[in-house]
């Protein structure tokens, strides 16, 4: 096979495709809303910061004089709008590894998983790590900007597993905000003060035959990498069982992990 | 947006929706899912192009945003949870002509299915390269990669095609190869 039989095959595969549906309007009045909704989420951190500093800046001045005189609302006669936080964060500097660095990286965090496991699943038995790697089991790249493994592990007679994807400074293009467009009622966010947003994504719950739960925290840090644990109900790498039984992991397990400094690139 | 970014980018989106989906297509295999990701595509580019339409090569920057949507899409937690990358689903294709005989058929069916058994990023180097027409350095920034490892993914790309274009031959004339049809 030549390389002009691969073009000719790959404009074959495209022979037949359907109708193009663009609307670029609808296009853009999408990219609109998404572009409100960031700078909702802006205004809801901005406003939890603001929050968290008049509980927590008190407190550590310590007692004041009830009596003394208030001091006046700052007032401004101007508004300003809120500058949607953009992602990745725009002082991001990305890393790039070699292979050889990414394969290094990841056998140690392997090994981090390997003790934090029973801390971080009590009970759990016959827990194996999976090498760290890219999209294909055991391949890693120069220049790849992210790493993916499992943990399987047994829980009260049942086999389980955890994902863990772990994304450098700029390697992973979506937003805090964005992750939760598949089913915004499902995301919630568990902590903003580990040093970057922490989001449990309720991603599939009760869906399938069986119906199965995926269950996905993302840190995203203030460096621009991200890392995403995720929780399964079942273990994705064997035969899907006839039913599965309870979600053995809890969002904040999941969180526990995914804040670690251990985990990353 | 101001309404000259509004039209330049609608204008973009007109040129490039079609040929967006193309490779979406080649890269994942269904045209549904192609749809999907072209449309997310342009509306990550329309966030940015007050930014980006300064650059030159516009087409290259839809692209690596398309690459991205899609290695993200692959790697989300319900993608990785299934096992069915390698499944070519049915496409209708009212527009085929039966007199274009078997032959374009067998080609395309084939490199299409060996290509979607390749790992994502050689799946991806063979696309910009043998459909796109990109040249290695073009591929190297879509990708975000150095220009050799753009050339070692192809070359191992190519091999793996070959090989699995072969093994799906095999697969196919095997139990028919010796038939008569009468």
């Amino acid at each position: 096979m030549t390389e002009q039989d691969v073009r000719d095959g790959l404009a074959n595969a495209v022979a037949g495709e359907p109708p193009l549906r663009l609307d670029p309007d609808a296009l853009m009045a999408t990219a609109r809303r998404q572009v409100r909704r960031r700078a909702l989420v802006a205004v809801s951190l901005a406003t939890a910061a603001v929050a968290v500093a008049a509980v927590t800046l008190p407190a550590a001045i310590g007692p004041r004089d009830d009596l003394a005189p208030a001091a006046p609302p700052v007032t401004t006669s101007t508004t300003t709008a809120p500058t949607p936080p953009p992602w990745p964060p725009p002082d991001v500097e990305p890393r790039v590894h070699t292979a050889a660095e990414l394969y290094r990286r990841g056998d140690q965090m392997r090994a981090f998983l390997g003790d934090v496991a029973p801390t971080v699943l009590p009970g759990a038995t016959d827990v194996e790590v999976a090498p760290f790697a890219g999209e294909a089991a055991g391949d890693v790249d120069d220049g790849q900007g992210y790493l993916t493994s499992f943990a399987h592990y047994t829980l009260d007679g049942n086999r389980f597993a955890l994902g863990v994807n772990v994304y450098a400074p700029g390697a992973h293009s979506e937003g805090p905000d964005e992750v939760c467009v598949p089913d915004p009622d499902g995301c919630e966010t568990l902590d903003t003060e580990r040093g970057g947003q922490v989001l449990a994504v309720d991603v599939r719950t009760g869906r399938g035959d069986p119906p199965i739960t995926i269950l996905a925290v993302y840190h995203f840090r203030r460096d621009g990498s991200v890392v995403s644990v995720v929780g399964y109900d079942y273990d994705p790498a064997a035969t899907l069982p006839m039913s599965t039984p309870p979600m053995p992991v809890t969002a904040e397990q999941l969180a526990r992990l995914a804040v670690d400094p251990a985990l990353g690139l | 947006m101001r309404q000259t970014d509004e039209e330049s980018f609608r204008r973009f989106a007109t040129r490039y929706a079609a040929s967006l989906r193309r490779s979406a297509f080649l890269f994942c295999g269904d045209w549904h899912l192609a749809e999907d990701l072209m449309q997310q595509t342009l509306v990550k580019v329309y966030r940015s192009w007050s930014r980006i339409q300064q650059d030159e090569s516009l087409a290259n920057y839809g692209r690596t945003v398309l690459l991205r949507t899609w290695l993200d899409e692959k790697r989300r937690p319900w993608r990785r949870s299934e096992h069915t990358a390698e499944a070519v689903p049915d496409t209708a294709d009212d527009r085929h002509d039966p007199a274009n005989g078997v032959h374009r058929m067998w080609v395309r069916d084939l490199v299409h299915r060996g290509l979607l058994t390749l790992p994502p990023r050689q799946r991806a180097a063979l696309v910009l390269r043998y459909f796109d027409d990109l040249s290695v350095a073009e591929t190297a920034a879509v990708l975000g990669c150095s220009e050799g490892t753009v050339k070692s993914q192809t070359a191992r790309g190519l091999d793996t095609l070959r090989a699995s274009v072969a093994r799906l031959s095999a697969e196919e004339l095997g139990p028919t190869a010796g038939r008569v049809v009468t």
